[in-house]
């Protein structure tokens, strides 16, 4: 009933296509970042008018699914250019690629999940430390380079790390508009085997390795910044 | 198609995602607390089995979880000789979200069990407690209002995750609107699926907020 | 006698933090302990309600003899259910407010009824001038008043003997005095104590007796007036006049 031959035969085509599934993965936060960034320096700026708006939004794209956000973006970046391209813009609304659609709504749902987070490990340095700085003669934007968001990365990488594992795990479903990756391949497999369960486990060890090894990576991230910051020792 | 025709038909699914919703978390709740215990043993069978399960199943993709739960299960009751295929697909799609979600709620409830302050359990036992009362009476509802945030947001996380039932042929919300969407050819496909973030959206929103009443009756309790 | 210690053995990897003590406490009586930091007094009477278990030694509490290295569940319970103690960081429980702090052990230590544990924690606030914050949670009260409910919270239970484990010692210079002064009002009344403080006034001038704790050995012990007036060690002398300015 488990037919191992399949699964060892399906295994390597699976984890040939690993690597579409880290490559979105990675574009996605990198932009979501960036984004974010912005998004904080708003939110905590309290920048009139942008602040309540980009609150709505961050608040909106955390409180849907990522496969909803997926199917908003297929359907309405389109229209979105049509009208761009209405207003003068040269944009080329056809034959958009479905991994720069995939791209798009991973950014925007990592942007908000980031920026939330880079805005506790920004609450959880002490204030103390800040005042500290100024009153060392430190300017504002000083004290913030040199004291302040040194002690925010190292409170910030576990999380950061939370968030890029669970935006690898949402990747499994970009299959549904036309990118082969871990799920797609899996599916595709099994749907000419009619051997599900083979599939699937080759697909869950492959993310789970995946997983491990990106962890293991902040973690390795995160020694290093604390060791840089606080001069503490944490072993893994 | 009106949009607030759109709008009745998308909630005809909302039944399926809130019933998904309940009963993936209770159980996930029932297994989280079993694993965090085993994982808190010093025995290190029960600790290793609960330390392989987290490791195992928070790297696994929720919708592949619910594949897995879908075609993995029959085949493991088989093992034992109990026939569950015939079983509605609903019972499958809450046991794969189950699984997934109670590895994420066993970690919550054992970080939150680790960081009640010691000296609580020390002065439950010199009034007179034994370990029982001191843990049920003092231990535990320190432990779950440090929980609580991650309960929220785990629970927040789960609400998101019901959509992807569809693999397994779960006709809840957002398989209402996929089909919706296929119906029109292409007509409102937008709208309908703005439609179905905003009501996705007021959910969560509904239960943030009850989580902001409860944790507001109990701000003076700084654990 | 109403507690006889004997030879009490306590080490934590190569440190003895007790090296053999015997202490016997008379009812009544009040006793202090004083001495430097780290020299295993707190864990003296963390060994005497078993929050931590010694190597070796026994107590006799209220005529039953207790191994304390081996003691039984059954004993220990019972031990506990005889004997208060009160913290130096108060530890009220945080998710009780001041009056469930003090009614809670009389309900699952003393099997007393609800009404009734609430009515006797009512008149123990009264009695330390709370009762206006019976329905306030640890957070929302002075340091001061935590201990006080601290305090309320283990004589309401009627122990044979009370534990102080420096209650002193968290508090806020101006709010020792209502502490101390509750203290002293227990004493008055006969409760037995044996409290571990650096409050040489208190020492002196409440404590019946005095033992004085250096390195895992009570050192001196005795009267406190000839203890704090013709200290015979040297160490003892040392200390004293170490923290003259204090009494």
């Amino acid at each position: 009933m488990f037919d191992s031959n399949f699964a060892l035969g399906s295994f390597p085509k699976i984890l040939a296509v690993a690597p579409t599934t880290i490559y979105l993965a990675i574009v996605a936060t990198v932009i979501g970042f960036l984004i974010a960034v912005l998004i904080v320096i708003v939110r905590e700026r309290q920048i009139k008018i942008l602040n309540p708006i980009v609150a709505t939004l961050v608040s909106f794209i955390r409180g849907t699914p990522i496969i909803v956000q997926m199917y908003v973006v297929y359907y309405g970046l389109p229209q979105l250019l049509v009208a761009l391209k209405g207003m003068g813009f040269n944009t080329d609304p056809n034959g958009l690629p479905a991994m720069v659609i995939a791209i798009s709504a991973y950014s925007l749902n990592a942007s908000a999940n980031i920026s939330e987070s880079i805005r506790s490990a920004y609450h959880s340095v002490d204030h103390r430390q800040y005042e500290a700085a100024v009153t060392v003669g430190m300017k504002p934007s000083r004290a913030m380079t040199r004291i302040v968001i040194p002690q925010l990365i190292a409170n910030f990488i576990p999380n950061f790390s939370n968030l890029f594992l669970d935006l690898i795990k949402d990747t499994a479903i970009v299959y549904n508009i036309g990118i082969v990756e871990i799920m797609a391949e899996a599916n595709i497999i099994s749907s000419i085997g009619f051997k599900y369960i083979e599939t699937y486990l080759d697909a869950l060890v492959i993310y789970i390795v995946i997983c491990w090894i990106f962890a293991k990576l902040f973690q390795i991230g995160e020694i290093i910044a604390r060791n840089h910051v606080f001069h503490t020792q944490k072993t893994i | 198609m009106k949009l607030s025709k759109v709008i009745i038909s998308l909630l005809h699914g909302l039944p399926t995602t809130l019933i998904l919703l309940a009963f993936s978390f209770i159980f996930a709740n029932l297994i989280g607390l079993g694993l965090a215990w085993l994982y808190l043993r010093r025995n290190p069978i029960a600790n290793g089995f609960a330390r392989g399960y987290l490791g195992l199943v928070r790297g696994t993709p929720p919708l592949l979880m619910l594949l897995l739960a879908y075609y993995g299960l029959p085949k493991l009751f088989l093992l034992v000789g109990i026939d569950i295929n015939g079983w509605a697909k609903l019972i499958f799609g809450i046991a794969g979200l189950a699984i997934g979600w109670s590895a994420y709620l066993a970690e919550a409830f054992r970080s939150a069990y680790l960081s009640v302050d010691a000296g609580q359990y020390e002065a439950a036992l010199v009034v007179g407690m034994d370990t029982k009362q001191a843990f049920l009476r003092i231990i535990m509802p320190q432990a779950f209002l440090i929980a609580l945030p991650n309960i929220e947001n785990l629970l927040i996380g789960l609400v998101k995750a019901t959509s992807l039932v569809y693999v397994i042929g779960i006709v809840d919300m957002y398989s209402t609107a996929v089909d919706l969407s296929n119906q029109n050819q292409g007509v409102y496909q937008l709208e309908i699926f703005v439609i179905l973030a905003l009501i996705y959206w007021v959910v969560v929103l509904l239960i943030e907020w009850g989580f902001r009443r409860f944790r507001k009756h109990y701000q003076y309790v700084t654990v | 006698m109403l507690l006889e210690l004997k030879n009490i053995k306590k080490q934590f990897k190569n440190n003895h933090v007790l090296k053999g003590i015997d202490l016997s406490v008379e009812k009544g009586e009040v006793i202090a302990i004083i001495g430097p930091s780290g020299s295993g007094k707190t864990t003296l009477l963390r060994n005497i309600n078993f929050l931590e278990t010694a190597d070796s030694g026994s107590m006799l509490f209220r005529e039953q003899q207790i191994d304390l290295a081996k003691p039984t569940k059954k004993q220990i319970l019972w031990a506990r259910r005889h004997m208060a103690m009160v913290f130096q960081n108060y530890n009220l429980f945080k998710n009780k407010t001041a009056l469930k702090n003090i009614s809670e052990g009389l309900v699952f230590g003393q099997n007393k009824s609800k009404t009734e544990a609430d009515e006797l924690a009512c008149q123990a606030l009264d009695q330390v001038g709370l009762l206006g914050k019976k329905d306030f949670y640890p957070s929302q009260l002075s340091g001061g008043q935590q201990q006080r409910i601290g305090i309320a919270r283990a004589t309401v239970l009627n122990p044979d003997i009370v534990l102080f484990d420096e209650p002193t010692s968290a508090l806020d210079p101006e709010l020792v005095g209502t502490v101390l002064h509750d203290m002293k009002t227990l004493a008055d009344k006969g409760q037995t104590m044996i409290v571990v403080t650096h409050q040489m006034s208190f020492a002196r001038n409440v404590a019946s007796r005095v033992a004085f704790f250096s390195d895992g050995e009570i050192l001196e012990e005795g009267r406190s007036d000839e203890i704090f007036d013709h200290p015979q060690h040297e160490r003892t002398q040392q200390f004293l006049s170490a923290i003259a300015e204090d009494y």
